[in-house]
């Protein structure tokens, strides 16, 4: 029996091995058939050769050296390269043309192709279903990989450089024609002129990088493609998806693209076509649309996108219905929707998005504005109706008839769209690619643009300023932007220009609805000189440095370094280097490549003077990811960031809110080198400690009033008559903490995780003493002058 | 003050957008490489394959793709005063109503729409000797998009 059943399993496995074979021959792209040696050297010194002699399946393996093109490739072979050989293609036709299903091409440097564009000339050019390109570098070569009518193709791994030809006299890159089914994944293109995508169903475009081209990728008629996960960068367009149906593009970084039309995706006769975190930075126009949907039944959905810095975030024809953006992400576009030809959109819905420019509040704290966002600005409405007004976009004409537009409301336009229910936070996508081949700025970015978000940008709109939110931020009021640089705008640095000081203000006034958060405030910040903002949480610090970085609209004057806030808060923006209080980076991403992104965002080196590197102790963070930095280490990173480009003035919101004691010292010692180096600093803290260390004067600064101001001996004469200690201890602790001191004749109350005491200033160091004395340790204490303690919460 | 300072600036946005379509009679200007087409809005880069049209308000609309020109021309209605292409050879300007225009499926257009178009009629026949499709005017050109 045991032979039998011996005998049944070997005769089972022959079979097996026959029908392996058989179907290994048969197929041919992955089988190991007879390998023919290709080499200078022999024993065949020409690839033609050795594919005459190939039978179907067998692999002609082609060493280092170079051999002359033009080659056909006529059977089902495995072609491997080792050793990069190279076929040269002389300057004259296609280099290497494929004919046979099921070839596998690998390894091989293509270099030198015809330039003609009527006989599109090709590296390597594909007429036969199911073969794979993988791994090859494409040098000079008019065309790169131009696969037509062959279906199920994989185009993988290959390095395609173009000829240094004028755009409109290059070929493209990788050209798709006819061939459903066909992968296109981790291809690296530059200098090409597009990546087309034509007439091919189901296509996979993944995790390509396209770049200093004219179509990162130029899709038409090609219905249920994936694109994802592709950087399309420095192009003149960067995907343009066009007469296609159910594409989805998801994950792909989309960035840099400024051609004439500069769209970083445009959609044209689009359906049922869903966009899904991308993120689209500093390209003209982040999304175009026009006649998408083109079916009755059919819906465009855009989500959780990051468009940020574009100078039009969104543009839509006005035709353009039924198109969902929800969660999106709005950052710093100079205008967040533009309507071509003006007027309002109809049928479309606007939900859950987030708008930096939005001046709402959130009284109920859910993270959801409790007014709607309502964009309506004259100079946008206009300039959609009129083109050509575009001429006057920066100019001080848009911001007089905005103002205008204000001031008199029968001007006003309708908004053009409205989002119910804003988010207060942005959302950010996450798994966009971090491209490898450009390390210098390649930083997976927009995650960047939200991370260190806080640093330039995000924070000031949106993380964090729970005070601000409860209190209620007033609406709809448009940010007036902008306007050109003025005369008397900071620029020489002429004795006479250094006596004017760095920061007025005059009658500062912030109102949220009724509730007036900042009242009337004056003062000035002298150049070199650093100034403490110093009261309570809720007090309104944060509202007057909001104010003076140009992102409320407000009553009264601020001047910065030359600049009106009110009108020219880009260029103050500019002008001033920003630590919010609260941080959000993105973990996966270096701390080069964190400064690398601002730097090019913000337009200026990367590289900080070597003595605030030496300063910052950057030399101890490179290399790092940002995820495993310190609270402290992570500052100093923010700092490093707000100093590119070496600002002349640093504003900094309770920097070191969430840091321990050691981390905040050191972090001090920094300032305090900045200040002693020239650099004007406003910054605001509860912390008495901070003050006395950094601060040349003080505002201190209470239920939006500055109630006093003067020099730290000043200061000390105001909280003569008492101060409060807030002391931080176990959190198990707490109770007993209150108990103690409570026993010992304070007065103490729990204030959270904390501990308050109210002490004769001469007397501030008692509770410690007290606690120490009960065996409670106590990790941290800050002391404020009693005036100033809001102590009805905020 | 202000007021008669609002009203120049008024009249200076009139001015500029107005500026624009003056009328004129010859061919549109062209800027390749920056111009695009008010259909797909993609940059007009060949100028065998561009073309364009004079409203006659005086506006100017460009294209890429001689396709492209029709597909809008019908979509919008607007009233022409002359239509004008490229000859495919010498890429001068020709009246698309003089010119004679080739439909080929070898001819890879900017939008795949597949026409390109010659001054003289025997230009024409030899294209089609040479590379296949079909000759045919402006005329019908126009009715193979579904117009009159």
């Amino acid at each position: 029996m045991s032979t039998l059943w011996t005998r049944f399993r070997r005769a089972l496995a022959f079979l097996l091995l026959g029908l392996w074979w058989a179907s290994a021959g048969a197929l041919s792209a992955d089988a190991q058939g007879p390998v023919l040696v290709v080499s200078p050297e022999g024993p065949y010194t020409s690839v033609q050769e050795a594919l005459g002699e190939a039978s179907p399946g067998s692999t002609v393996e082609v060493r280092g050296g170079v051999y002359a093109g033009p080659l056909v490739v006529e059977k089902p072979v495995r072609l491997v390269g080792v050793g990069w050989p190279v076929i040269e293609g002389n300057g004259e036709g296609t280099v290497v043309k494929i004919v046979a299903p099921g070839v596998y091409f690998g390894g091989f440097v293509v270099r030198n192709s015809g330039d003609s564009l009527d006989e599109e000339n090709s590296g390597i050019a594909v007429e036969a279903p199911r073969v794979v390109v993988e791994g090859n570098r494409l040098e000079e070569t008019l065309f790169g990989i131009y696969l037509r009518e062959a279906s199920d193709a994989v185009v993988r791994g290959n390095v395609i450089e173009g000829k240094a030809l004028e755009v409109p006299r290059r070929g493209d890159a990788i050209r798709v024609w006819y061939s459903s089914g066909s992968v296109i994944e981790g291809n690296v293109v530059r200098r090409g002129r597009d990546v087309i995508l034509w007439y091919s169903e189901r296509l996979t475009v993944r995790g390509n990088v396209v770049e200093g081209g004219r179509y990162g990728l130029h899709f038409m008629y090609c219905d249920d493609a994936l694109i994802e996960g592709n950087q399309l960068v420095d192009n003149s367009v960067g995907a343009f998806l066009m007469y296609s149906r159910r594409l989805h593009l998801r994950r792909n970084f989309i960035a840099y693209n400024r051609g004439p039309s500069g769209f970083g995706v445009g959609l044209k006769d689009m359906d049922d076509a869903l966009v899904e975190e991308n993120l689209l930075v500093d390209n003209r126009v982040g999304i175009f649309a026009d006649n998408s949907p083109r079916e009755i039944d059919s819906v465009m959905t855009y989500r959780r996108n990051l468009i940020a810095y574009n100078d039009v975030g969104v543009q839509l024809q006005p035709s353009v219905r039924r198109n969902r953006y929800e969660a999106n992400s709005f950052v710093e576009n100079q205008e967040q929707v533009h309507i071509a030809g003006g007027g309002r959109l109809r049928e479309n819905v606007w939900e859950g998005n987030f708008w930096s420019d939005y001046a709402g509040y959130d009284a109920n704290g859910d993270g959801v504005g409790d007014v709607s966002y309502r964009p309506q600005r004259l100079f946008e409405d206009l300039m959609g109706r009129y083109p050509p007004l575009q001429l006057f976009r920066y100019s001080p004409v848009a911001q007089a008839l905005d103002f205008a537009a204000e001031a008199v409301p029968l001007v006003r336009p309708q908004p053009k769209l409205e989002d119910r229910a804003p988010r207060m936070a942005p959302v950010l996508p996450e798994g966009v690619p971090a491209p490898e081949s450009r390390p210098q700025w390649a930083f997976g970015v927009g995650m960047a643009v939200l991370a260190v978000g806080g640093v330039v940008l995000m924070g000031w709109f949106s993380l964090g300023w729970p005070g601000d939110r409860r209190r209620g931020r007033r609406g709809d009021l448009p940010r007036p932007r902008f306007l050109s640089r003025q005369p008397e705008a900071l620029a020489a640095n002429g004795e006479e220009e250094n006596m004017e000081p760095m920061v007025t203000v005059r009658g500062l006034t912030k109102r949220f609805g009724r509730f007036v958060a900042v009242r009337d405030v004056s003062f000035d910040v002298g150049r070199g000189e650093a100034v403490a903002l110093w009261g309570a949480n809720g007090a309104g610090k944060t509202t007057i440095l909001r104010c003076l970085l140009g992102l409320y609209p407000f009553e009264g004057d601020v001047v910065v370094g030359g600049y009106h806030a009110k009108w020219q808060g880009r260029e103050v923006r500019r002008l001033v280097g920003f630590v919010p209080q609260e941080l959000s980076f993105h973990d996966d991403l270096s701390v080069e490549e964190t400064l690398a992104f601002y730097a090019r965002l913000r337009k200026t080196s990367p590289e900080l003077s070597p003595d605030w590197a030496e300063s910052l102790g950057l030399e101890e963070l490179v290399g790092k990811a940002v995820g495993e930095l310190s609270g402290g280490m992570k500052q100093r990173l923010a700092l490093a960031v707000a100093l590119l480009g070496d600002p002349p003035l640093l504003f900094l919101d309770e920097p070191t809110a969430n840091l321990d004691v050691r981390s905040r010292r050191e972090f001090f010692d920094l300032l305090c080198r900045l200040r002693d180096a020239g650099k004007t600093i406003l910054f605001s803290s509860h912390r008495f400690d901070e003050v006395a260390v950094l601060a040349d004067r003080v505002l201190v600064v209470e239920a939006g009033q500055v109630v006093s101001a003067g020099t730290l001996g000043d200061l000390a004469a105001t909280i003569e008559g008492g101060v409060v200690v807030r002391l931080l201890v176990e959190p198990g602790q707490v109770e007993e903490a209150v108990r103690v001191l409570q026993r010992a004749g304070l007065e103490a109350e729990r204030n959270g995780t904390g501990v308050w005491v109210c002490v004769p200033s001469h007397r501030k160091v008692e509770p410690i003493l007290v606690l120490a004395g009960a065996g409670l340790s106590v990790y941290d204490f800050v002391l404020e002058p009693f005036s100033t303690v809001d102590h009805g919460g905020e | 003050m202000r007021a008669w300072a609002l009203a120049a600036l008024v009249l200076l946005f009139w001015v500029a957008a107005c500026g624009g379509g003056a009328p004129a009679d010859g061919p549109p200007e062209v800027r390749y490489g920056e111009d695009v087409c008010d259909e797909c809005h993609m940059i007009i880069n060949d100028a065998r394959f561009a073309a364009a049209y004079r409203t006659v308000g005086g506006d100017v609309r460009r294209f890429d793709d001689i396709g492209d020109m029709v597909v809008y021309y019908i979509r919008t209605g607007e009233e022409v005063a002359a239509f004008w292409v490229h000859d495919y050879g010498t890429k001068a300007w020709v009246r698309a109503e003089e010119a004679v225009f080739v439909r080929s499926p070898s001819v890879q257009t900017p939008m795949g729409h597949g026409f390109v178009a010659f001054a003289g009629r025997d230009d024409a026949e030899t294209f089609v000797a040479q590379h296949g499709g079909e000759v045919m005017g402006f005329e019908e050109l126009l009715k193979v998009y579904g117009g009159r």
